[in-house]
């Protein structure tokens, strides 16, 4: 049995990266590399070294633009490299469409966070709006061809259902945050309406390829569909914890009918989970899998909420917002 | 006072150039690493996950996060062991997260087995390979871990143990389960 084992498994040692795969991931890594220099390193110091200079001082003066760009808005010096650099740098060291996909989310995120920053200092002008609008759009038509592409290469639902449904989370999540700013009375109040409205109907899209995926899963059956639905129940449970956690972390920023409202809806993600466990233990794993992740959803939902709320420093309510930084009046 | 200046300057600029000498003896040790290691931690990736632009992120991932390591000033003694161990967080994290198709999933999505044009096509790995993942797919992590790192890569017992941080004990009792499963199998 050995020597088959031998004859079998030796043949894999054949598989490997192609030469122009392994120097593209180190062109990647020195990248990175060059990125996220030593903390010591001091500019001057290069010029006693030619043989790297060139290349080394472009890298490391790209590379602390390159981080103090992280936390640029719109109309900052900085902000097309934090665009141009950093984000582009991000989305083309990906090889799957899974790892684009998720970069993709993680780029509304920032877009939106940026325009709620504007929003509570107000900033968000008209041009920039349409600046962030536009960045969103191009975004979401990328997101759209990277989910294509996993559904055409890997043909797994439930894949194409988990990125759709975080990306719901976060749309849906900002959406609320937005709302908040829009019922104040303030010159960037239409500003706020057009980016929600925008924001809405990239959640209408998401929600619809989400139900699309859905409905395939819920009918699936197989060893395959089993396993990941008692995976998704464990990870649907343990997100539902950690938003209940961050939630009562973070009281402050609620006013108590909001707080009330976010941990009904926490409640509503553990009635979820319970319906997801009952069809399960009848053995309709796809239905399970569903419930758990609309659960997760719900979770998600709460927590990116709780965690805008306590980095922009808000103080969310059932129908308004009481800043706690000053608004510029009109 | 001027000579004062200038000694301050010197002194400061040999910190500097030490700091310099440093990152660049990170960077060459860690891209000697690179070269050395890449492939093998390559395809542990690929096997455990079955994908090849995933394994690819993952390789990727597993060294950036080695070099965050080494910037903070932290020694690796055993650069291989170390890149495994981060590799395999990355694995369970990824295997946590998705269900990887199995040659049965394929079946049921419509695949033709017998075609080795659309296994390759589905999950990016020759069709010299399929036994390889067909009994690969059998075992649970742990073993597939051993059975891979004995099988694929040839590695002793003692290598195995070594690069795991378990004892050779526990890689041997691993590897005798992982063959009663597969036993019948073959």
């Amino acid at each position: 049995m050995q020597e088959k084992l031998k004859q079998i498994f030796g043949k894999g040692k054949n598989f490997k990266l192609l030469p122009e795969e392994k120097q593209l991931i180190k062109s990647h890594l020195v990248l990175f590399a060059r990125n996220n220099p030593l903390g010591k390193t001091n500019f001057l110091n290069l010029f006693f070294k030619p043989v790297f200079a060139a290349s080394l001082i472009t890298a490391l003066l790209v590379g602390s633009a390159s981080a103090l760009a992280e936390t640029a808005l719109p109309g900052m010096l900085l902000y097309p490299i934090k665009i141009r650099v950093n984000e582009q740098v991000k989305e083309f060291l990906s090889f799957s469409s899974d790892a684009k996909a998720g970069w993709n989310i993680k780029i509304a995120e920032r877009r939106l966070t940026e325009a709620e920053k504007l929003a509570a200092k107000g900033g968000l002008s008209f041009e920039i709006k349409t600046e962030i609008s536009s960045r969103l759009t191009e975004n979401f038509e990328r997101f759209e061809i990277n989910v294509k592409k996993i559904e055409e290469s890997k043909k797994n639902d439930k894949i194409v259902l988990e990125i759709n449904s975080d990306f719901e989370a976060v749309l849906e999540a900002h959406e609320n945050i937005l709302s908040q700013f829009s019922v104040l009375e303030s010159k960037q109040k239409q500003e706020i309406k057009d980016l929600i409205g925008d924001v809405g109907v990239s959640v209408k899209r998401v929600a619809e390829m989400r139900r699309v995926q859905e409905t395939l899963i819920a009918s699936s059956t197989g060893l395959d569909i089993e396993m990941a639905a008692r995976d998704k129940q464990k990870t649907a449970r343990s997100e539902v914890e950690e938003a209940v956690r961050l939630l009562s972390d973070n009281q402050a920023h609620f006013e108590i009918e909001a707080y009330f409202k976010a941990g009904e809806r926490l409640g509503e993600a553990n009635k979820k989970i319970s319906e997801g466990d009952r069809v399960m233990s009848e053995g309709k794993f796809g239905e399970a899998f569903t419930k758990f992740q609309e659960a997760m959803r719900t979770a998600q939902n709460a927590r990116l909420l709780t965690s805008s709320a306590a980095e922009l420093e808000l103080k969310i309510e059932g129908n308004g917002l009481e800043l706690e930084l000053e608004l510029e009046k009109e | 006072m001027r000579f004062a200046l200038i000694d301050g300057f010197c002194k400061k600029n040999t910190i500097l150039m030490s700091n310099q000498d440093e990152m660049i003896e990170i960077e060459k040790f860690f891209l000697d690493g690179y070269d050395k290691h890449a492939d093998e931690i390559f395809r542990h990736i690929a096997f455990r996950i079955f994908d090849r632009d995933r394994a690819k992120d993952i390789l990727q991932d597993t060294f950036s996060r080695t070099w965050e390591y080494l910037v903070k000033g932290r020694k690796i003694d055993n650069p291989r062991a170390f890149l495994y161990k981060v590799a395999n967080n990355l694995i369970i994290d990824e295997v946590k997260k998705r269900t990887h198709l199995s040659l049965d999933g394929l079946a049921e999505a419509g695949v033709q087995i017998e075609d080795p044009t659309r296994f390759e096509n589905k999950l990016s790995i020759s069709f010299d390979y399929k036994e390889s993942v067909s009994l690969l797919e059998q075992l649970e992590e742990d073993y597939k871990r051993v059975m891979i790192m004995r099988y694929i890569e040839e590695l002793s017992v003692k290598e195995i143990a070594r690069v795991l941080g378990v004892s050779e004990n526990l890689v041997s009792v691993r590897l005798n389960r992982a063959l009663t499963k597969l036993r019948n199998l073959i």
